[in-house]
């Protein structure tokens, strides 16, 4: 295990890093089911998106800087994923 | 600040909206004062003062040498800029209650803030670039929705009233200003960050032609429902309507080159946010209280607010990488890193602060000071009338 570790590279363990939070989160919210409003859990579901944005970015921003059309897919993915979080934990209108 | 939220109404909305929302009386709006202390100091602190800093440095001082900007900038971060993030803060977590209605928000989202500090402290190569970018752009998109909420706080206090296609030119306008701005940045502006390199992305040329396409017809659709309004209504709208964008524009479309100005655009965006929070919190204090208003009430309440504030300003920015001083990393990579993680979490926290069920929250963004002081609204609304 420990040889395991030391041969990935840092971005290749801050990615298994961050995968560990998602499902962290992810299980957060399953054991909280029916405990919590379905505000929290929406909340909830929103931080694993943004560990998962921020994990890409990590992994897709490098490219970015050589390839244009990549540098602009992350600044348009970046402003996707700042409207999201605009909606962190709000009361929401139901659709019925 | 998503001062712009209040003005949508919520489905489990139980504060009370009634001169936010949809129903407001034109007149009655009108009739109250479009200023929140007076016309001056409103339209100073709002954007008049960045534009004529803008206009100095634009004429005195285009030189590269930023150093003494840098430090003006420093002393006034300590009694503005921090305390505008502490403000913040202080809202959220001065009450239980406050902290029970967002429970992801106070207690869930600092320990994913903590975790990507560490992160960044754990791999300082290949992680901190990317937080620091995460940052770069979030921080223009959260002047954006600032400057559109500002505008509409300012709209509805003048009568003018902002629908879905109003609001639709002025974010168009505004949101692709910063994106303008950003790609500006990117291609020769600040990149740097407490001594960090921000990473440059390599932008397609059509992006910033593109963003400035968008933003020209979100300029003339929101000034052809201005006119409109003015025609209607046969008096000229209140130029304090449109300050916040024009301040705006100029943070990010001509002051994107001037590198002397970039350093201070934290600085005017503080202000803004500091006159309104100012007044909901002293708002909410006077409410709570229910002692009779005076000035002498105002001072003291705003003196113990500002003192707070730019001691957990402080905190935040000098006391928090401190703890931290022992981590085998230069200091000020330290700081910066927490700098970027209080402005995230700045970010999340004031998208829900203006949501909260409180009803200082909307009729605070209604009242001028001098009403909290005992006096009546000093400024009734004034423009002046077009000649038939």
């Amino acid at each position: 295990m420990p040889n395991i570790v030391a041969g990935l590279a840092p971005r290749e363990l801050f990615l298994a890093a961050a995968i560990a939070a998602m499902v962290g989160s992810a299980l957060i919210s399953f054991f909280l089911a029916g405990r919590v409003s379905e505000r929290t859990h929406v909340a909830l579901a929103m931080l694993i998106a943004l560990i998962g944005g921020f994990g890409l970015l990590t992994l897709l921003a490098p490219a970015g800087r050589e390839i244009p059309i990549a540098g602009a897919l992350t600044v348009l993915g970046l402003i996707g994923l700042f409207k999201l979080m605009n909606q962190f934990e709000i009361r929401r209108k139901s659709r019925r | 600040m998503a001062i712009q939220e209040l003005t949508r109404p919520l489905s489990d909305q139980r504060i009370d909206l009634p001169s936010l929302t949809t129903g407001v009386p034109v007149a009655a709006a009108a009739a109250r004062s479009p200023y929140f202390v007076n016309r001056w100091v409103d339209a100073m602190l709002i954007g008049g003062l960045s534009i004529i800093t803008w206009l100095g440095l634009q004429a005195f001082y285009t030189g590269a040498d930023t150093k003494p900007l840098v430090t003006i900038a420093l002393v006034l971060s300590l009694f503005v800029n921090f305390p505008h993030f502490s403000a913040t803060v202080y809202r959220l977590y001065q009450s239980s209650e406050h902290t029970r209605q967002f429970p992801v928000t106070a207690w869930g989202l600092p320990f994913i803030i903590f975790g990507a500090v560490f992160a960044c402290f754990w791999q300082p190569e290949a992680v901190a670039p990317y937080f620091l970018l995460l940052f770069f752009f979030w921080s223009p998109y959260h002047y954006s929705g600032q400057t559109v909420g500002i505008t509409m706080v300012y709209a509805r206090r003048c009568g003018f009233p902002i629908g879905r296609r109003e609001r639709l030119a002025l974010s168009a306008f505004v949101f692709a200003a910063f994106v303008s701005g950003a790609t500006h940045m990117q291609e020769n502006g600040l990149t740097d960050f407490y001594g960090m390199s921000i990473p440059i992305l390599a932008l397609p040329a059509w992006m910033g032609p593109a963003a400035e396409a968008v933003m020209g017809a979100g300029a003339l659709a929101f000034a052809g429902f201005a006119v409109a309004w003015c025609r209607a209504q046969r008096r000229l709208l209140p130029p304090v309507v449109l300050l916040p964008a024009v301040a705006h524009f100029i943070w990010f479309v001509p002051g994107a080159s001037l590198k002397s100005f970039l350093i201070v655009i934290p600085f005017f965006h503080s202000l803004q946010y500091l006159l309104i929070a100012l007044v909901v919190q002293l708002k909410r204090r006077v409410d709570a209280d229910g002692a009779e208003r005076s000035w002498r009430r105002v001072r003291a309440e705003a003196l113990r607010w500002g003192a707070r504030n730019i001691t957990g300003g402080v905190l935040l920015f000098i006391g928090l990488p401190l703890c931290f001083a022992w981590l085998p990393l230069p200091f000020l990579t330290i700081a910066g890193i927490i700098a970027a993680a209080v402005n995230v979490h700045h970010f999340f926290v004031d998208g829900v602060i203006w949501k909260l069920r409180d009803s200082s929250n909307s009729s605070a963004l209604m009242i001028n000071i001098a009403e909290l002081g005992g006096g009546a609204s000093a400024e009734p609304v004034r423009s002046r009338p077009i000649a038939a």
